[in-house]
């Protein structure tokens, strides 16, 4: 996919510059049929990685919400752990979303999240990454249950069949590194990319962002950090990418974006880290 | 303010991303659990009840902007402590550590007593069979509904397809 635009040398006037001067001529990178043509791809390609719809409406009627976020920073923090790759962790939600929303269970304990999420984040690293982790050490941590082997086992199998074996998701982490590729100067480009990844799982631990299709949270999130980091480049790289969309689609954005934007506000003052803005406790009784 | 200095110094380190060796690399890791372990003492109750250790590192005025800026590298600094706290602390401690280590903040005390009678659970195997039965049952019937055939009775449904039998 980096193949695919073309390579120009940015022409800076100085390494050390924060924030860059508007450059029209290297924005022309963007204008480039080969990128509409994949940009458009992924747009069809996501509708068929989505969750069932209202599964936001499921999640609520089931008392799912806490226990995703729960298991959601499991899988940040075997991130951090296990030195995995972002890509990873998002394809590791789809999988666990689309499960839950196709696979609905009567009764949901909170044990089920956690082996579906170990099944989900296994799945995700032997898709991903280059090495494997085994499932005693990928069971290391901050889990409440403990499972063998062969159970985690037979859980991916079972995953697998309810995804129709079909693992390479469009995540809007996907829409955000084909969006940013040779946007900026790589110095720059590290910290840009680390702002908007942040976004990214912000809006995946809210439930209010469930409702917003992968591509749409990626492009507000580009947007947020483009305002916050690079203010003068934002509004034409934005117009640009507004260009090629629809109405409906141009709306969502503008939802996300200011929802985004008021979340980001919010969460500073409160100083918490990956927490969502509107837990909810959930006591699960024991089945006797 | 020895203490606060070498806080300051971990920060930059961090801040600037200094590739650090890995002798440093633990020195910063025991600076933090010596500051966790005094923040713990006075107050042991209202930690647990309240904050976690993330909380008490961003709550600290003076370090507001340094914090954002390295809030990605909060969570390798959580690690390091998880790692070495694990090798040295009993079965009861790391629980606490574990519960204190949590990024949520749903920390009440019913919570609390959950996790600690249920912690590391495992499921019956009546259970997780049940689970699995369930789901394989799910996955079943999306196929037959898929193609609007019964595979196990062998003849077809009402549906999208059309099912036409051959002479054999």
């Amino acid at each position: 996919m980096d193949n695919l635009l073309c390579d120009e040398v940015w022409l800076s006037k100085s390494s050390n510059t924060f924030e860059e001067v508007s450059d029209p001529v290297a924005l022309k990178s963007y204008e480039n049929e080969e990128f509409e043509e994949a940009f458009a791809v992924c747009l069809e390609k996501e509708v068929s990685f989505l969750p069932e719809s209202d599964y936001t409406k499921y999640l609520h009627s089931n008392n799912l919400i806490f226990p995703r976020c729960r298991v959601i920073q499991w899988f940040i923090k075997c991130r951090s752990r296990f030195n995995i790759s972002f890509g990873t962790v998002f394809l590791a939600v789809n999988y666990l979303d689309r499960f839950v929303s196709i696979c609905q269970c009567h009764d949901w304990e909170y044990w089920m999240l956690e082996l579906i999420s170990i099944a989900c984040l296994s799945i995700a690293i032997k898709f991903n990454e280059m090495s494997a982790l085994s499932l005693h050490e990928i069971q290391v941590e901050n889990l409440d249950y403990s499972f063998q082997s062969n159970v985690i086992l037979k859980m991916e199998l079972i995953l697998l069949k309810v995804l129709g074996w079909r693992l390479n998701s469009v995540t809007s982490f996907s829409f955000v590194e084909m969006l940013s590729v040779g946007f900026l100067e790589p110095h720059l480009h590290e910290k840009f990319i680390s702002r908007v990844i942040d976004l990214l799982i912000q809006a995946t631990l809210d439930q209010k962002m469930l409702e917003f299709r992968p591509s749409i949270v990626g492009i507000s999130a580009l947007w947020c950090t483009l305002d916050q980091l690079f203010p003068p480049k934002s509004d034409t790289y934005i117009a640009y990418i507004m260009s090629i969309l629809n109405q409906s689609q141009k709306d969502d954005i503008i939802k996300c974006h200011k929802l985004m934007e008021t979340q980001t506000s919010m969460r500073c003052e409160n100083h918490h880290c990956y927490c969502p803005l509107s837990p909810t406790t959930v006591l699960y009784i024991e089945h006797a | 303010m020895e203490m606060a200095q070498v806080k300051a110094r971990a920060r930059t380190a961090l801040a600037m991303a200094a590739s650090a060796t890995s002798p440093k690399r633990r020195k910063i890791s025991f600076v933090q659990i010596k500051s966790l372990s005094n923040a713990t003492s006075p107050t042991t109750e209202e930690r647990i009840s309240g904050e976690s250790p993330a909380s008490c590192c961003s709550s600290n005025g003076s370090f507001d902007n340094e914090n954002r800026i390295i809030k990605s590298s909060d969570l390798e600094v959580e690690s390091a402590q998880v790692e070495t706290w694990t090798c040295n602390c009993g079965e009861q401690q790391q629980q606490k550590i574990r519960r204190e280590m949590s990024l949520t903040r749903e920390v009440d005390s019913t919570e609390e007593h959950i996790t600690k009678t249920k912690s590391r659970c495992v499921p019956t195997e009546s259970e997780l069979e049940d689970f699995f039965a369930a789901a394989e049952k799910d996955i079943q019937k999306r196929f037959t509904d898929k193609y609007n055939y019964d595979f196990v009775k062998d003849m077809p449904l009402e549906g999208q397809y059309e099912w036409v039998k051959l002479k054999s």
